[in-house]
């Protein structure tokens, strides 16, 4: 045995002189946690809490059947409504800075044994390949020679890092020259519980003729790698132009593919995951049934939720803050409302979104309508939702920026 | 098998997620154990692993990387442990060395020297060690398990095996000087 193995074997002897038995207090705890924190809930809060958290929305409590699908329907719909308030980012860059994406969510982490639900980002939907409108001209390149001018913080929180606020100088040399040149980009980004990584922030690109300004955002499986979605709006000499793409971050040389068009409305796919923040306020009461009898529903005042938002459009990509109510109807549907404000590197959105189930029908439709504040001020961006009883949501929007 | 418990168990079935945690408890306490060096903390740790198990398994996306994210969950709870509070680092044990005792004696010495050794080193380096040597993955598992690049792995094992050889061979040194000079 060579002293290398030697040493490893002495090692892994020490490693091993120790408890391998697991304290059935644990297990105990975690197991009463489950029981009382199911997936499946037959309160309205709670289904909405659930739902919020990607609950499933075809699961039907034993006895309350009516009652706990619409309901979860609600929640999930909510859920994706407030998705339309949000942040978004778009440029990319890596160099010197730590391997890895994030966007600015709040990471959740309860030190306590009741612990919260992290934000949990979906992949990021990319755009669909389509034929090239009027006017769009396809380029392709790289972004590369990056420098950090910025590094800003870096924290960690319950073990998550965080990187906030860092700057970056790149080089992007593209084969259509207007999108070429320094390429200057705020960098930050999450470190989420299940692995993932996302990240996000502003662009600006120079060169002679004009600039690009505008934001990126992507999610990574690791923390080495990510595919950002990247919005640039046209200045100076490309007024009246946009820029639209991918960055894929993972090396020293990020590649580069968009597309340049007349500025003009953009469709938007979008899903998000969201943790509460207040549950709002809940209180049942009885209603004439359809025939007659009195029929017990209710009603949430007041909910908050934090949303962590992935979109193909950066700009509408981030977190969002939804205020949220319900109400449940006579005939078992509900109906459901609020207001929205989703957040990121290049500005704002407000909102304000309604809805229903549809009762039968496994499915609850809502739409919202949200102004741009700051620098998405004079945009529109409209969203319909519809969700689906297997669970899954299907966000459709479009962005009409200003002149 | 596993790979149905942990579709159910996303779904909300309760009773797969005890088996799931019936299976996998032993493993992960006694890797938080081995990162923590503290039979109490390794169960708050545990604890907090199992909690965030049953709370984020519905985003996990691929349930054949359960072991390896569920190690994730564990290392991340640790160091969330070992930070809450850092007295422990301290609290070296003072082992009396008794030169009437047998070879025992310097045995109990290394051991404790070692012992000295890696609770010298960070969490970050002591998980990387115990994911390599005590749970047996491969450098490439450690870090998929740890979510950070190979090459960060290679580094902090690489830091913490010369620090922890250092400890031996200068223990071994000094127990032989003793054991001369008894």
């Amino acid at each position: 045995m060579t002293r290398e193995q030697l040493f490893e074997q002495r090692l892994t002897d020490w490693l091993e002189d120790g408890p391998m038995e697991a304290p059935d207090r644990a297990l105990e705890v975690a197991f009463a946690h489950a029981r009382s924190h199911p997936r499946k809930r037959t309160f309205a809060v709670g289904l909405w809490r659930a739902a919020m958290n990607r609950i499933h929305l075809a699961e039907v409590t034993p006895g309350q059947p009516h009652r706990s699908r619409l309901t979860t329907f609600a929640a999930v719909a909510a859920a994706v409504v407030i998705g339309v308030a949000f942040v978004g980012g778009g440029a990319l860059l890596l160099s010197g800075g730590p391997a890895g994406p994030g966007r600015g969510g709040p990471v959740a982490a309860s030190p306590t044994p009741i612990a919260t639900v992290a934000p949990t980002p979906s992949p990021a939907p990319t755009p669909t390949p389509t034929a090239l409108p009027p006017g769009a001209v396809a380029t392709t390149g790289t972004q590369a020679a990056c420098s950090s001018t910025v590094e800003g913080p870096e924290t960690t929180v319950d073990g998550m890092s965080q990187k906030r606020d860092a700057v970056r100088v790149c080089t992007d040399t593209q084969s259509d020259p207007r999108v070429s040149g320094t390429n200057t980009l705020t960098f930050n980004y999450d470190e989420h519980p299940d692995g993932t990584w996302t990240y996000w922030g502003a662009s600006r690109l120079t060169n002679d003729d004009g600039s690009w300004t505008g934001v990126y955002d992507g999610l990574g499986p690791n923390d080495y790698t990510a595919t950002m979605n990247v919005y640039l709006k046209g200045e100076g000499g490309y007024a009246g132009l946009q820029y639209r793409g991918t960055a894929v971050l993972g090396g020293a040389v990020t590649p580069l593919e968009g597309t340049i068009e007349p500025l003009g409305p953009v469709e938007v796919t979008s899903s998000e995951t969201c943790t509460e923040k207040e549950p709002g306020d809940t209180r049942e009461f009885a209603v004439p049934g359809l025939d007659g009898t009195p029929v017990s529903v209710s009603e949430t005042i007041g909910g908050v939720n934090i949303c962590t938002r992935t979109a193909s459009d950066p700009r509408v990509a981030g977190t969002s803050t939804v205020s949220f109510n319900m109400r449940e109807a006579a005939d078992g549907s509900w109906t459901y409302w609020g207001t929205a404000v989703i957040e990121n590197a290049g500005g704002s959105w407000t909102s304000v979104w309604d809805g229903s189930s549809v009762p039968g029908s496994g499915t609850a439709t809502l739409a919202s309508r949200a102004v741009g504040v700051g620098g998405y001020a004079g945009s529109t961006y409209m969203q319909t939702i519809t969700l689906h009883g297997d669970s899954s949501t299907a966000s459709r929007g479009t962005i009409d920026p200003s002149p | 098998m596993q790979h149905d418990l942990v579709e159910r168990a996303q779904r909300g079935d309760t009773e797969a997620f005890q088996a799931l945690v019936c299976a996998c408890a032993d493993r992960l306490y006694a890797s938080a154990h081995r990162i923590l060096r503290d039979p109490d903390r390794a169960e708050d740790a545990l604890q907090q692993a199992l909690i965030r198990i049953w709370e984020d398994l519905p985003s996990l996306r691929d349930p054949n990387r359960f072991d390896a994210w569920t190690y994730r969950l564990v290392v991340h709870a640790s160091y969330r442990e070992a930070r809450r509070e850092r007295r422990w680092t301290s609290r070296v044990r003072e082992i009396a060395a008794d030169p009437a005792g047998d070879d025992r004696v310097g045995e109990v010495i290394d051991r404790d020297e070692v012992e000295r050794v890696f609770r010298r080193l960070t969490p970050e380096h002591r998980a990387v060690l115990v994911l390599r040597y005590f749970i047996g993955l491969p450098v490439t598992e450690v870090a998929d398990a740890l979510g950070i690049p190979v090459g960060t792995a290679g580094s902090r094992l690489h830091y913490a095996v010369r620090s922890l050889r250092a400890a031996f061979e200068a223990d071994a040194r000094g127990v032989v000087a003793w054991r001369t000079t008894a």
